[in-house]
């Protein structure tokens, strides 16, 4: 074991270390809070939070699939391009002629299964009681962390760009234009008005923001993408660490309190 | 607090690891990691199984992104680019050397006291099937409908309409044949003197 020793001496080692690894529990626990890919865990857990049935790891299982996302979706980056004429090209190459080009169904299925494990997680929630005080705005993070959950798994569907991704952008920006105030057809946005002309029309209410366009183009595609690639994922990042913080926070993971 | 934190035990609760009546059970548990993990290290199961194991799946998972990555496009569309030497093609011969690779037939065609170089596509006009060369019948044949043409790429037989594609061709000044793969060309544009 001395090539250990020697590489806990070493200034690389200390660099990254540093606190040295003694056994008593004052620095075990100083081991785990200087070090940054130690801290994300706890330095204590209640036995009963192991038990796999308080949880079905969901909330674990979702941030997962979210990383498979994250991954795959970097690698078909490199292909995709995300212009009319192009875009069902690339996508169609991936399928075919790439090689691994199975990155692109895990994709999808990730997706597919995000949905489902972070609707499950907020069963779990709701039914043990979890969104209870002083865990109650950790539950509003949550509700935020679905509708963006709900809002990539939009936006990445219209990237195929093909009839089935069309009119699902289509009706979707369509409920949009519906919404009351913000949208030109919803309720209420007759009466938002600047010297009598309407301020929310086709070409200025909210689903004319989503789409840079009035109808589902070449612009809206690009939007779509950068949405789905970008925006969206850098908010959801940030709302998970703000999650996994308030976890620790609002009373440690699974337990009554 | 009955089922609280294991490491939350004060210090005075704890067992005497000194005390020699009977072994503690967080020291029995902790010597029989100890020892099997010494019995994986000694027996070689851990060098022979378990590291392998690891070391192939993460083998897998970076060679996976890498390849990947990796483009699969043969050649640069509309470079000259250089396949065989002049020296490689007997009289009267068809080089098949470039069909898997880059699709083309490369034919020296000597007749009437000429000497003429050309490329074809291998692909038949029919439906796009490679043609094979058939050396008895001096044709290319298409496998999946019967298509024949002659060695000049002419259409003998259907249910192709039109003969072979050519590409374009040029020898360089040290004696390789160059070949552009960007479109076809027509006949009179697409030969060259061999001699």
């Amino acid at each position: 074991m001395s090539w250990l020793a020697k590489l806990r001496q070493s200034r690389v080692y200390q660099s990254i270390f540093r606190v040295p690894i003694l056994k008593d529990r004052r620095h075990k626990v100083l081991v785990i809070l200087s070090t940054f890919v130690l801290h994300v865990h706890p330095v204590t857990i209640p036995r009963y939070a192991l038990r796999l049935r308080h949880t079905w790891c969901m909330g674990g299982l979702a941030f997962f699939l979210f990383l498979v996302e994250v991954v795959t979706g970097v690698l078909l980056m490199f292909y995709y391009r995300p212009v009319p004429g192009m875009a069902y090209q690339d996508m169609w190459e991936l399928r075919s002629s790439v090689t691994f080009g199975i990155f692109r169904e895990v994709h999808r299925w990730a997706a597919h299964a995000m949905v489902i494990v972070v609707i499950l997680h907020m069963l779990r929630v709701f039914l043990t009681g979890s969104y209870r005080p002083p865990r109650e705005f950790n539950w509003v993070i949550g509700v935020a962390l679905l509708v963006l959950t709900l809002l990539l798994s939009f936006t990445g569907y219209l990237l195929p760009w093909d009839q089935l991704s069309l009119w699902a952008a289509t009706v979707g920006t369509n409920m949009v234009a519906a919404s009351p105030f913000v949208g030109c057809e919803g309720p209420g946005s007759q009466w938002i008005t600047w010297h009598g002309s309407p301020l929310i029309t086709r070409q200025s209410d909210l689903r004319y923001f989503l789409l840079g366009s009035s109808q589902i183009d070449d612009v809206a595609l690009n939007r779509f993408y950068v949405w789905h690639c970008i925006g969206l994922p850098i908010l959801m990042t940030f709302l998970c660490a703000l999650h996994f913080w308030r976890v620790r926070k609002d009373g440690r993971i699974s337990g009554p309190l | 607090m009955k089922n609280s934190a294991v490491t939350q035990t004060k210090q005075s609760e704890r067992p005497n690891h000194s005390s020699t009546e009977g072994v503690p059970r967080r020291s029995f548990f902790r010597g029989a990691l100890r020892r099997w993990a010494e019995v994986l290290v000694s027996s070689g199961v851990l060098a022979r199984s378990v590291l392998p194991a690891l070391a192939s799946v993460t083998g897998l998972v970076f060679y996976s992104w890498m390849r990947f990555l990796w483009p699969n496009r043969k050649q640069s569309i509309g470079a000259w680019q250089r396949l065989s030497h002049r020296s490689d093609l007997p009289a009267d011969s068809v080089d098949g050397r470039w069909v898997t690779s880059h699709g083309v037939w490369i034919v020296r065609r000597t007749d009437q006291g000429r000497d003429r170089l050309f490329v074809l596509r291998a692909a038949c006009t029919h439906l796009g099937c490679t043609t094979q060369w058939d050396p008895s019948l001096r044709q290319f044949i298409c496998p999946c409908h019967g298509s024949a043409f002659s060695l000049d790429g002419e259409r003998l037989r259907g249910p192709a309409t039109r003969a072979m594609d050519r590409y374009a061709v040029r020898l360089t000044s040290d004696g390789f044949i160059e070949v552009r793969l960007e479109s076809t060309v027509r006949r009179p544009q697409s030969e060259i003197e061999y001699s």
